[in-house]
Parts: structure tokens; sequence; C-alpha cells
């Protein structure tokens, strides 16, 4: 087990690695120029090749590239041009509130969702089927903006009862964590149903019903953890990407998370903190890769970690 | 000795699929009495598995539809119980070894853990208990017992065939269902196998339904045998009766199908054509279109069973003459 995450952690870092290298080869390929942006409009040519000489900006591509790498791995990111304090710092900062939304997420979309999805799959054609079925088409189709704006219009607009914006307090949460999680409420909900079907038609279902076990156990207690498993790893990619930021939907609550803070990077020509935002969101994601891959192995003893 | 445990009277089922129906029974009259070990054979889509499930009333909800008959366990009938009763004759009373090893498993619980939970179901047994019985269970049928904690796909199909014979021995059964329980497995192991329900048979006088492609199993092991064709049985008596004078021509077939050990080498005759196809089945007697000695009337009419001696019955309007 030890030797097979240290050797995961091992390709993580190649990974990264060759994230870095995109990423750095990306933002320099975009254009634009830096010191410019750190510099008051109308700088002189001189004071520009001081800020490019200040910056690295005049070394060669690979020793930039190496300089920055060095950095990385003494934790120092780069400076950020448009907010002018550590990239660091700023996703320090910003990464509590991405893990937050996203624990949020998936509370909303495990929770109810989970057992909808094995209720649905057993009782197969029953209405309760026809609404497990209804409830996912709906989350499938609507899209992440129109959700939104949904929630915004009915829980803060009509009824008021929750903030639609900012992130102080607890009810804050609850809007952008409903509007990511339905989606993925939605997807569980197939996903389990189906799994469910697929299990109870086994063989092996009918022989644990052959040794007198009853509907309910059988159910709940084996078909369940069969069906658990394709649930684990939907799971498990979505909460990679609700970390490495789930754009719009941040940017419309305005919750300050890797989202909004990408957006933002974007916007501002941040090159420094783009750069590293990618790299941060491509070791988060591999890392919960990794823990997925190992809860995936304790439930499911036919994957080894070797 | 004649006390019925299980009857299956005209037993009819059939599957619905997108495509079609499949006419899997057609009317499958059969019983086994306390302690009896009764022998089932037939080629594969004969219906052997799907008798198998209706006696345990464990047919597919989905598809399976049963048009007509009955089947009772102690004079009670399997489709008219309730939860409650159903649980406790399946496994309990009744126990059935699965077909397909490689599947009957599932595949995220531990053997021992697939084996104890009958134990503690039926017999009230504490965890503790139960699992240590199920490593007694895994050794009887060859297997190391500290493997209780291993998964099915660590093991050979030979190997997973007999965990599903743990299983279904687990709780000393009154009627033991074995379907083609020996197929996966090399002779040494079947030859222990067969020892051991043979011995389960003796000890506990529990009857046994074996379903088997295998006659030198059921000549070991059975005192009846039932031959099945499409759907039906069609020809059924004491296993020295019906081996020795086969009166349907499939039977017959059947019989010489098989190498024999002594005597002059003769050759194999297989049976010509094709199995009856329970989508389509033929008119008359569903063996009518294979069948060397057929007759105008064998394209129309169904023969009925017909008794030959107090031993042996036929469906067969040529065996009749034959006497
Ligand atoms: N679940 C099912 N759905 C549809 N057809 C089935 C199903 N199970 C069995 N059948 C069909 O019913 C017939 C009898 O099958 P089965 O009882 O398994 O035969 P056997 O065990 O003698 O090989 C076959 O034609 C088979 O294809
Ligand atoms: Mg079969």
């Amino acid at each position: 087990m030890l030797k097979y995450i240290g050797k995961r952690l091992l390709q993580t870092l190649l990974v990264l690695f060759i994230v870095s290298i995109f990423a750095f080869a990306l933002i320099h390929m975009a254009g634009g120029n830096p010191a410019l942006l750190l510099l008051p409009d109308g700088a002189s040519d001189e004071a520009i090749k001081a800020m490019e000489h200040e910056l690295g900006l005049d070394q060669p591509l690979y020793i930039q590239y190496i300089q920055y790498m060095i950095g990385v791995f003494q934790g120092d990111l780069g400076m950020s041009t448009a907010y002018k304090i550590p990239v660091a710092d700023i996703i320090a900062e910003r990464l509590p509130y991405s893990i937050k939304l996203t624990m949020g997420t998936v509370l909303v979309g495990c929770s109810l969702c989970i057992p909808l999805g094995i209720i649905a799959g057993s009782n197969r054609g029953k209405p309760v089927d026809f609404f497990a079925m209804f409830f996912a088409l709906l989350g499938n189709s609507m899209s992440a903006v129109w959700l939104a704006v949904l929630n915004v219009f009915v829980f803060s607009v009509w009824l008021g009862w929750l903030p639609s914006m900012g992130a102080e307090s607890f009810s804050n949460i609850i809007l952008p964590a409903l509007t990511l999680g339905y989606p993925m409420a939605a997807e569980i909900t197939r996903v389990g149903r189906s799994g469910m079907i697929d299990t109870l038609s086994e063989d092996y279902i009918t022989a644990t019903y052959a040794k007198g076990i009853s509907r309910r156990v059988v159910n709940w207690k084996y078909a369940f953890k069969n069906a658990l498993i394709p649930i684990i790893t939907l799971v498990g990619m979505s909460i990679g990407s609700y970390l490495a930021g789930a754009v719009v939907v941040e940017t419309v609550f305005a919750w300050p998370g890797i989202g909004q803070l990408t957006n933002q990077a974007v916007g501002n020509r941040d090159y420094q903190l783009v750069q590293s935002l990618l790299l941060v969101s491509a070791a988060l994601f591999t890392l919960i890769n990794l823990v997925v891959d190992i809860i995936n192995s304790l439930v499911d003893p036919r994957v080894s970690l070797e | 000795m004649d006390e019925k445990i299980l009857e299956i009277e005209d037993l009819v089922v059939e599957y619905k699929t997108e495509r079609a129906t499949v006419h899997a029974l057609n009317g499958v009259d059969l019983s086994l009495s306390k302690g009896e070990s009764l022998g089932l054979v037939g080629e594969s889509g004969a219906g052997k598995t799907t008798t198998a499930l209706s006696i345990l009333n464990l047919l597919p909800e989905a598809s399976a539809v049963i048009k007509s008959g009955d089947i009772r366990y102690h004079g009670k009938s399997v489709f008219r119980m309730n939860d409650k009763e159903l649980q406790s004759m399946r496994g309990g009373k009744i126990s059935m070894i699965f077909q397909n090893p490689l599947t009957a498993l599932n595949p995220v619980f531990t053997v021992g853990e697939q084996i104890a939970v009958v134990l503690r179901v039926h017999q009230g047994m504490s965890r503790k208990a139960a699992s240590e019985r199920a490593k007694e269970l895994l050794e009887m049928v060859g297997i190391a017992g500290y493997r209780i904690k291993d998964y099915p796909h660590q093991f050979s199909g030979g190997m997973r065939q007999r965990v599903g014979i743990a299983a279904g021995l687990a709780c000393n059964p009154e009627v033991l269902i074995a379907d083609e329980p020996t197929t996966a497995l090399d002779v040494t192991i079947q030859a222990q196998i067969l020892e051991l329900m043979k011995e389960l048979q003796t000890k506990y006088d529990t009857s046994l339904l074996m379903i088997t492609h295998n006659l030198g199993i059921i000549s070991e092991l059975c005192q009846k045998v039932a031959v099945m064709y499409a759907g039906r049985i069609i020809e059924y008596g004491t296993v020295r009766e019906v081996f020795k004078h086969p009166m349907h021509p499939y039977t017959a077939g059947l019989l010489n199908a098989l190498p024999k050990l002594e005597g002059p080498r003769e050759r194999l005759v297989a049976i010509p054509g094709r199995v009856a196809d329970p989508q389509d089945l033929p008119d008359g007697c569903r063996f009518h279109p294979r069948c060397e000695g057929c007759q105008a009337r064998c394209k129309e009419e169904i023969p009925p069973m017909v008794r030959v001696n107090d031993d042996h019955y036929v469906a067969c309007f040529g065996a009749k003459e034959g006497i």
C-alpha cells in the first residue's frame, strides 16, 4: 500500500512536470508583456527594460522556466502581477473556499441521491423510479448558468430565504452548493439506478436470494456494495473538477474560490497566477484521483493497488 | 420413502423478451420423495435451470411468466408462500448450487461471508461461530480454511464451484438442488464432491435433484432419472430401468452418445438434428424432427406420459408398440 502510494506520487510529479511545461508555454504564447501591466501607462522604454530585467523576462525561455520551477519547489509560486502579492498567499486564501463548496456539493449530491438511485433501481418501473428518472433528466439537462439564475430567483429574490452572493455566513454556501450539487445528484441517481439494475440481474443476486436473504438485506447490503463502485468513481472525478474550479457557479454567486480566482486571473492577464493555478489544479486533481483509487480498492477487491 | 416432499405439476413457464416468447417449460411433471436422489438430464436449453429456479420461486420477475401449473413443497404451493415462508425454505430447507461458478458468487464479498451468511440466517449462529463453521465447510470441499477471507476472483472456476457447494451444504438441507455442479471440476475433485453428496444423503436423508449432462454421475449417484426435452419430461423411471431399456428414442440417443468402457468398440452416435428451439417449437412431439421412428401422428399430437411399468414412464407414441 505505502509502496503503491509512493509510486503514484512519483507519477503525479511526472504529470505535474508535464502540466507545468504546458502551462508555461501556453502563458508565453498568449503574448502581452507583464512588465507593462506592472508599470504606469506611458512608462519609458528604459523603465520597461528595467522591469523586464527585474521579472527575468529578458532571459531565454528555458531559463525562465527553470527559475520558475526552482521557486515552485521552494513554495514560491511567483508574484501576482495584478494583486502584487505572492501567488502562494492568494491560493492559500482561496483554496479553503473551494474545499468548502466542494464538500457542500458532495453532501448535497450523495446524501439524497445515492439512496434515491438505489431505491429507483430496485423498484424499476414503479412511481419512485419514474420520479427519480425525471429528477435525473431535469438535472442533466439544465446548464449551470440557468440553474444558478433559477436558484437566485426562487430562493433569494422571490422567497428571500437565502443570500445570493458572498461567503460570510453558512447560508451563503447553500445556493452555490445546490446549483453545483443538483447536476451531480442527478448523475449519481442515474448511475446508481443503472448500477442497481445491472447488479440485480446478476446470477449472484439470485444466488443470494436462494440463501433465504430478505429483499431488504439483498438490496441494501449486498447489491448496494456492487452498485456503489461506479458511484465512487463518478463522485471522485467530480470532486476533482469542483476543486479545480467551478468557474461559472463561483462567479455567479461571488464565491471566492479557485474557480472565481481563475476567471479573474485570466481577465487580469495575471500570468504568474494563471500558470500556478493550472499547476495547483492539476496537483489537486491527481491527488484526488489517488484517493479515489484507494477508496475504490477498499470497496472493490478486484481492484488491486499493485 | 414414498413421502413426496416436492411435487411439480404441469408447470408451464415462458420468458417474455423484447423479441420473442421463449417457451421454456411446457408442462413439467416431476416429484421428489424424502431421501431420494433424482437425476435430471437434457441438452442445454431444455429447461433444467428454469425448473430448478421455479422450485425456489426465483424466476426473474421481469421476464418469466408462470402460465400454469404448481409446485408444492410439503403440500404447500411455493407460488403462494409469503416472504417469510419463502425465506425459511430457501437456503435452509431447499438449497441450490448454481450452474455457473464464475457468476454465482458476489465479487465484492469474501467467500467466507457468502458461506457464513446462510448459517447466520438459518441457524442463528453468531458471526464468529458461522465463520468457524464456514472454514470447516471449505475444508470439507477441499479448500484450505484460511482462505475464507479471500474474494471469489482469487479462486479458480473449480474452486468457486466448490465454494458454492460448501454454501449449499451448510445447513444440511432437506432438498439439495445441484445445477450441473461438477462441470467445472476436474475428475478427482468431482469424485470427492460426489462422495460428499452421497454421504450427506445417507447421513441426513437429504433429497437430491441432480441436474447434469453427465449420465455417469447419474448412474453413480441417483436412484431415479428424468429426461427432459424442450421443456417436458419425456422419460422417467429408476436409473437401472431407464438406462437399461431406454424407451424414448431421445434417451436411447443420449445413451448411445456415451462411450462405453466395456465390450466391443462401437462408433459413437450423435443424435441427428438440432435441439428444439424454445422460441419456435415444432407441433406434436417436440422431438419428431430428429426422430428416426417418426410417424404421422407424432407431427400433430403431443404424446402423453404413459406407464411402462412401476419403475418406468415414457412419453412416446412409438414406445408403446415396442413393448
Ligand atoms: N432470463 C431468461 N430470459 C429469457 N430466456 C431465458 C431466460 N433464462 C432461460 N431462458 C431460455 O429458456 C430456455 C431454457 O433455459 P434453461 O432453463 O436455462 O435451460 P437449461 O438449464 O436446461 O440449459 C432456453 O432457451 C433459454 O435460452
Ligand atoms: Mg442450465
